[in-house]
């Protein structure tokens, strides 16, 4: 069944135009900074922005900082809005159900291929954005005629070395997977609830943007650690010296909660749904 | 659902039941990790006061959070001060000993980190890219981060109060440590602060937390402890500060802040006493800033030149309450309580813990002088 | 086959099927017919494990549905309220993507079996446009196509005629003919009686939910105890009937008689010339007319 959910997914022109969409705006941000070299000031704007003019290299991990707050959870939204109530609009759900396929495997296959597509969008904005960083912004030559990034300043100051770097990032990957699955299971779960594929994206959305409100409010404190996107940017300390593996921790297991719940709740709710639209 | 009862249904509630209590079960594991009571480790207070002082040969990693809810408004080149006690910081702290040990200050996507080592003090400013090492001691300097984790913040309280009482207080567990108590009531009747609770390893006497509550408060206005905590020596590679390199900025200098700049401007000397409280002359021949008082009680007076004491005092008066007694305003916060005053061109700002009358009297003694 | 005892589906306040009792045998060309709306749709989603009922029993090739529906699922071919089908991919890869979708395919023989299914629907010569592009008509194809894949012993199709020109129903009705000779039983659903009449040799007719009628086509068409009798003397006919003769056309007179041969007899001794002689039988048009009670989209006037 995952098989056929990959087949599904990368023969549909959509997953390709919204990869495209994820890589084009780190583009955009690249020329933009390249032909201005207006860094935006420490500490505001886009993580990593203003450590990428001197140092191409970084590029991959200021560009997951770009697309990770909004674009990267919107695709996932829609795309996993659109896993049930996508398939029960074109009227294939109940050919695949009387096929019989398995409705606990359906979802679970529908959530294993929402994974593979954020796996493979995130590693499109890391291979167009380490290309872009390395020729807007400068690479060094090694000994070897190998083309390696410059060393990378850790935010704590210390370097890491391209082989550290190539980790962090690998890092940094996994964790956003991780992050993405939250969002993916309100998704899913909604879909299971609505035959609108919009709807469904549109109420993760709404959850989301509620979660990111609340997180920077002082007077929702108390809740601020069980909420969806509080550890969102957790990846960022992949990139100090050492590692700060708490907030990373944290951020995985409160994913992982999510995940267990809603998928859970998109189960209860699924298996015994009519299927009739 | 939405349906009405199918022959499914009970199948369907089943699930439900099942999902619910994943739900209760998974919420309930915070809930009673928190409310698990703590085995109170029965320490007595003056034995757990003198461990705590004696701590500092204690090494530890952790990860700290101040937080202070004194609402003060931002004042120029104060503002990494102004954060500290108005904002939630966090840190991480390596710990070997007196001489060797780091602090950084997270930030979202940045970092400010301190590095003690035997020979220098080094910064490190991410957002600027910026090495510093600053060289020889520094006299007097403005309050950072690194001052107000638990084991600095406690130290630094329990030394100049040492006439205040002690009580017991039930242990708590902080950052996974069974931690014993104490309240520390100051003495002085000039102090805001009605009391100050603080737990700490009942082993090591290493403390975890405190919290100052405000003279009137119900709540601990300043709050400082471990969310995590290893009793561990810190590997020697994460106390090496980074090199200076190509790339990144590098200077050297003997004053880090704006504190201990003016200080080497050697402004005119402060007066031996102020509205009766004498000067304790912390380091023989400062000029710039000086303690006055004792404990809690005590208050720090700077004096500011020319242009950046005219800066500080206009943003002061316009937040803060003009005083009749002169050119004078004071901003309270109910714990830190913040004066500025202006005489013959000369600024001075005073700070501390104490009771807005105090610095009235203060004030009108700076302003006539 | 199937059987239902008592199934009900109810949707709030309004009840989609009451109290069905279907029964479908091996071997059988079963035809429900019913206007839209009447539950048909809803009965056959309940047979495949999509929709649960409110109430009653089902039982599919000998198993309880929907409790262990995934057992005989994939011994049945069915088709649903239309076709569908991934819109942005060949219908070739569309049946291989059902196919590898669920349980006991064996990958070796897809290809194979995928051809089979198009020829015999008559799509072999479809190309890798997209399923968009296609007709109604083909759309229809290919559900039935996916229907017919694995060979079931159970074939559910649901309106399998819709969008098709009256070519391709014959040809549809041909195939199906044809399967259910090697022995494939078919469960169609259709609103139109015609379609029913043609092939089915057994019946039944859903009424706002109800099965009103359900038994074997002959045994529902039976004589209504009148001849119709073709004469070129209608004249001399009505004069030896008396009475007997109910209506007339032209040269076609119907007479009420229990007996054909007997009037035939009496009329040929009469010296009457007959040209024709059919026993009347009521058409199932007659019999859905009698055992539904009014037009279930009329929306009456409330007095």
């Amino acid at each position: 069944m995952i098989r056929v959910e990959l087949a599904k997914l990368f023969r549909r022109p959509r997953t390709y135009v919204i990869a495209g969409l994820l890589c084009g705006l780190p583009l955009i941000v690249a020329i933009f900074l390249a032909t201005t070299k207006i860094p935006p000031p420490p500490g505001q704007g886009g993580a990593f922005l203003s450590a990428v003019l001197s140092n191409g290299a970084l590029y991959p991990a200021a560009a997951m900082a770009l697309v990770l707050p909004v674009f990267l959870p919107v695709s996932v939204a829609v795309l996993a809005g659109d896993t049930v109530a996508g398939e029960a609009a074109t009227g294939t759900l109940r050919y695949l159900l009387i096929r019989p396929v398995g409705r606990t495997r359906l979802l679970v296959a529908k959530l294993l291929s929402l994974i593979v597509f954020v796996l493979f969008a995130i590693g499109a904005v890391l291979v167009t954005s380490y290309i872009t960083g390395l020729a807007l912004f400068g690479a060094t030559t090694s000994s070897a005629g190998v083309t390696l990034p410059p060393d990378v300043t850790s935010l704590s100051g210390v370097t890491i070395s391209p082989a550290g770097l190539v980790l962090r990032l690998l890092g940094t990957v996994a964790y956003i997977v991780v992050s993405m699955l939250g969002v993916a299971a309100i998704a899913l779960f909604l879909s299971t609830v609505t035959d609108s594929a919009l709807g469904a994206a549109m109420g993760a959305l709404a959850v989301l943007v509620t979660s990111q409100v609340l997180v920077t409010l002082d007077a929702a404190a108390a809740i601020r650690p069980y909420l969806p996107t509080r550890y969102w940017l957790a990846w960022i300390d992949f990139f100090r010296e050492p590692v700060l593996w708490r907030d990373i921790e944290r951020g995985a297991g409160i994913q992982l909660v999510y995940l267990v719940v809603l998928l859970g709740a998109a189960w209860a709710n699924f298996l015994t749904k009519d299927v009739a639209n | 659902m939405g349906t009405g009862r199918t022959v499914v249904s009970a199948q369907g509630l089943r699930r439900w039941l099942l999902v619910a209590t994943v739900v209760v079960v998974l919420a309930a594991i915070p809930i009673v990790i928190n409310v698990w009571p703590a085995r109170a480790a029965a320490v007595d207070p003056q034995t757990l006061r003198a461990r705590m002082a004696a701590s500092g040969t204690q090494a530890y990693q952790g990860y700290a959070q101040s937080s202070g809810l004194l609402g003060l408004p931002a004042i120029p080149n104060l503002t990494q001060v102004t954060a500290l006690f108005s904002t939630t910081t966090e840190m991480r702290t390596w710990y070997a000993a007196r001489n060797r040990w780091r602090v950084d200050v997270l930030g979202p996507g940045t970092e400010n980190d301190i590095y003690q080592t035997p020979q220098a003090q080094y910064l490190w400013d991410y957002g600027h890219s910026q090495l510093t090492r600053i060289v020889g001691d520094q006299p007097v300097r403005l309050p950072r981060a690194a001052d107000v984790t638990p084991p600095e913040l406690v130290r630094r309280l329990l030394s100049t109060s040492a006439g205040d009482r002690v009580e017991a207080l039930a242990g708590r567990r902080i950052a996974g440590v069974e931690a014993a108590g104490l309240r520390l009531v100051p003495a002085g009747p000039d102090t805001t602060v009605a009391h100050v609770d603080i737990w700490a390893d009942p082993q090591t006497g290493l403390p975890l937390q405190a919290e100052l509550t405000a003279r009137g408060g119900a709540r601990p206005v300043f709050t400082t402890r471990f969310l995590e905590i290893h009793f561990s020596e810190p590997d020697a590679s994460v106390l090496t500060p980074p090199a200076p390199r190509a790339g990144i900025g590098f200077t050297e200098t003997q004053a880090p802040d704006i504190l201990s700049a003016i200080n080497q401007r050697r402004p005119d000397s402060l007066p031996a006493t102020i509205a009766g409280v004498p000067r304790r002359n912390l380091v023989p021949g400062l000029t710039a800033a000086d303690a006055y008082g004792n404990g809690l009680s005590s208050f720090v007076v700077v004096s500011l030149p020319g242009r950046f004491g005219r800066e500080a005092y206009q943003q002061i008066s316009t937040f803060g309450t003009r005083l009749d007694t002169g050119d004078a305003a004071i901003i309270s916060t109910g714990l830190l309580n913040v004066l500025v005053t202006r005489a013959a061109r000369r600024t001075s700002l005073v700070a501390g813990l104490v009771q807005p009358a105090l610095l009235r009297r203060v004030a009108s003694d700076l302003v006539v002088r | 086959m199937i059987k239902t005892k008592d199934l009900t589906k109810r949707y709030g306040r309004t009840t989609a099927v009451d109290a069905v009792d279907l029964e479908v045998r091996e071997g059988d060309r079963y035809g429900l017919l019913g206007p839209n709306g009447s539950g048909k749709t809803t009965l056959v989603r309940m047979l495949l494990g999509l929709v649960f009922a409110t109430r009653g029993e089902i039982e599919v090739l000998g198993v309880p549905v929907p409790k262990r529906v995934r057992e005989v699922l994939p011994s049945i071919g069915a088709m649903v309220e239309g076709p569908g089908a991934y819109p942005n991919m060949s219908g070739r890869t569309n049946l291989a993507l059902f196919d590898a979708a669920g349980p006991g395919s064996m990958r070796r023989d897809r290809r194979r079996r995928v051809d089979e299914a198009l020829e015999r629907v008559g799509l072999a010569g479809i190309d890798r446009r997209p399923v968009r592009a296609y007709s109604l008509g083909m759309r229809q194809r290919l559900g039935l196509a996916g229907a017919l894949l694995r060979k079931p012993r159970l074939l559910i199709l649901d309106e399998p005629t819709n969008g098709l020109d009256p070519r391709g129903i014959h040809e549809v009705r041909d195939l199906l003919t044809a399967l259910n000779a090697d022995g494939t039983t078919v469960f169609l659903s259709s609103h139109l009686l015609a379609e029913i009449e043609a092939f089915c040799s057994r019946v039944g007719v859903m009424d706002r939910g109800r099965l009103v009628v359900q038994d074997q086509l002959d045994l529902l068409r039976t004589p209504t105890g009148r001849v119709v009798v073709g004469t070129p003397m209608p004249d001399a006919a009505v004069a030896l009937l008396d009475g007997r003769v109910e209506g007339r056309d032209g040269d076609l007179l119907t007479v009420r008689h229990a007996d054909p041969g007997a009037l035939n007899t009496s009329l040929v001794e009469a010296g009457v010339t007959v040209t024709s002689m059919v026993p009347e039988r009521r058409t199932l048009e007659q019999v859905v007319l009698d055992a539904t009670t009014g037009s279930s989209d009329r929306v009456e006037a409330r007095a």
